[in-house]
């Protein structure tokens, strides 16, 4: 018996009841219709039986960026069973927070065997990743009286990646680099494109590389060396700390936080360096270092997934596994960080060797268009701002590269105006 | 769709209402109105299944409690046949909250709904004014007269909603 039915069975019931308490024929006669549709309805519901329907859905891209829409089709079409005389409905359900903007999700209609129907629409995903799971199919028996409901599973998986912009060049120096020759200056002698320094000729050494103004002037060879350049690796760390984000409307500080770690990995890998992600919150989240665009996907996948949380464990910084980061490498910290431990735990990291660009996003502007040009607002913009300052000034004092990001402006314009690297120049 | 929901259990109430007048039942004519009243709130205001069970208990309440100060059971029974039909419509009609369909599809759904959910009402609100114009002593030109005018309201209804969405099309 159909769950819904209850409700008229227990009105009929308990008047029947009230009826019999008071020995009244008017209570009986209220009684009849709710059991009696009750009873129809279930007889029905037991007799009735659902068509065999294959249903497929297609998607027309399974990874995209947030914000984008995705076409789904859907074809349904019954192998056998004669399904003439009952209405369908074949309802595709939406993942949450997909946003329908055209076109239909529902089939709804007399279904005969053979037939097959096609819908289709669009939906805008935000970030994260989708499962489109089931179809819902409702068949109801011609009087109305009896519906089945069945969940004919179907699962198409789409994957919505953080927005990422880019970010113009950002030159890095870590103190160790890898032997393979790449884009990041070793400080070291050898080969490269700019002056290092020179020393004397040792056997072996390209000839085209004599300086012979130095030996003219001092009568022994002397050879020019250039700066290496080579593959360095790059950690992206992001603070996925509920504590440490606030809400701008629909969107937090930590939905930029991802979309800055989603370009500024982009950026690494597209110049040929070695980059890793953490995700510091819930859970620690690592993607295994790797070059390549493949690297970038699975980067770009992770950050899709990410979320903030609350987690005692990780209420502050000092629980960052550094032993996944190689020795004096270079850190992308991404973080709005909240207190005195955080500065102090970064200086830590200093200290161990990590080169480390800490991107610092905000929403001071944001917060202080929402509550409006008082006095008040204006005192407390200024508090934020000083308190961020003090935190800020400490690190740069540790050897900290620091872009203040108010997550209202892009980040490349932050990345410009803190690091000092124009977005049109295109070489590292 | 809401508003012929709650049009319908206007209508179920009025039907308890209009004896209630004849016998002078002041709170009672009082307590149609509020229903009615609520009934246009809560169709507009949830989802449809849920409205309309909330509509269903109430009206049943409404319907025992005019058997109580003395109403004749045959406009009770109509009154609950008219909801517990409102309430079976609603119930398919919650199956278009869920999903965006298109509108031909749509008219076409709510009308067979409204056609066919009706039938089986009929034919139990029919067997009931039978039941109760042989148990219970009631003029039998007054139950025709009631019952007929009952469902004939409700078809002049559909009637209604049928081509006034033609129209909109």
């Amino acid at each position: 018996m159909q769950r819904r039915l209850f409700l008229p069975m227990g009105i009929g019931l308990a008047i029947l009841i009230l009826g019999m308490l008071l020995t009244n024929g008017a209570f009986l006669a209220l009684a009849v219709p709710p059991i009696l549709f009750s009873c129809f309805s279930a007889i029905q519901s037991m007799q009735l039986r659902l068509p065999v329907l294959n249903i497929e859905r297609t998607v027309n891209r399974h990874r995209m960026i947030e914000g984008e829409e995705v076409k789904v089709t859907v074809d349904v079409s019954s192998t056998f069973g004669t399904t003439g005389r009952y209405f369908i409905s074949v309802i595709d359900t939406l993942p949450g927070g997909a946003q329908l903007v055209d076109g239909e999700n529902q089939f709804l209609g007399p279904f005969v065997q053979g037939q097959s129907a096609q819908f289709s629409y669009r939906v805008v995903l935000p970030r994260g990743k989708h499962v489109f799971k089931e179809f819902v199919v409702t068949g109801w028996s011609r009087w109305g009286l009896a519906s089945r409901m069945e969940s004919v599973a179907h699962e198409s998986i789409v994957i919505a990646h953080p927005k990422t912009d880019p970010v113009g060049a950002i030159t890095i120096r870590p103190r160790r680099t890898r032997a393979f020759a790449g884009p990041v200056k070793a400080n070291q002698g050898g080969q490269g494109l700019d002056f290092f320094g020179c020393r004397s000729y040792v056997p072996g050494d390209d000839i085209r590389r004599v300086n012979w103004r130095a030996y003219a002037r001092q009568d022994t060879l002397i050879v020019n060396e250039y700066e290496l350049e080579r593959l360095a690796d790059v950690n992206v760390i992001v603070d996925a700390r509920l504590q440490a984000h606030c809400r701008l409307g629909a969107e937090t500080t930590f939905d930029h936080s991802l979309r800055a770690a989603g370009s500024l990995a982009s950026h690494f890998l597209r110049v040929g360096n070695i980059v890793g992600l953490l995700v510091y919150g819930d859970l620690v989240h690592w993607v295994f270092p790797g070059v390549g665009k493949r690297q970038e996907r699975k980067i770009l996948d992770a950050l899709a997934t990410s979320y903030a949380a609350d987690k005692e464990v990780f209420e502050d910084l000092r629980k960052v596994p550094t032993r996944l980061f190689p020795a004096q490498s270079q850190l992308v910290f991404i973080s709005p960080l909240t207190d005195e431990d955080d500065v102090e735990v970064i200086a830590l990291l200093i200290d161990q060797g990590y080169s480390i660009l800490l991107v610092c996003p905000h929403a001071t502007t944001w917060e202080a268009e929402q509550i409006g040009p008082t006095p008040s607002a204006q005192l407390a913009t200024r508090m934020a701002n000083l308190r961020r300052s003090l935190f800020l000034d400490s690190l740069v004092r540790t050897g900290t590269r620091i872009v203040n990001w108010d997550v209202s402006e892009p980040l490349a314009l932050a990345i410009e105006r803190d690091l000092g690297v124009s977005f049109f120049r295109r070489h590292v | 769709m809401k508003w012929i929901l709650a049009i319908l259990l206007a209508t179920a109430a009025l039907l308890l209402m209009l004896p209630a007048l004849l016998i002078g039942s002041v709170l009672y004519v009082l307590a149609v109105p509020i229903f009615t009243a609520a009934a246009f709130f809560v169709m507009h205001k949830w989802p449809h299944s849920k409205s309309s069970n909330v509509s269903l208990i109430v009206l049943a309440l409404l319907s025992v409690a005019a058997l109580f100060i003395g109403i004749h059971p045959l406009f009770p029974v109509i009154s609950l046949m008219l909801a517990i039909y409102a309430w079976n419509a609603a119930h398919r009609f919650g199956h278009l909250d869920h999903a965006r369909v298109e509108e031909e599809a749509k008219r076409q759904f709510v009308i067979h709904v409204l056609t066919f959910s009706f039938l089986p009402s009929l034919a139990i609100g029919l067997f009931l004014i039978a039941f109760l114009y042989v148990r219970v002593s009631l003029p039998f030109g007054l139950a025709l007269g009631l019952s007929i005018a009952a469902l004939l309201s409700v078809a002049l209804f559909m009637g209604v909603v049928r081509i006034a969405r033609n129209r909109e099309d």
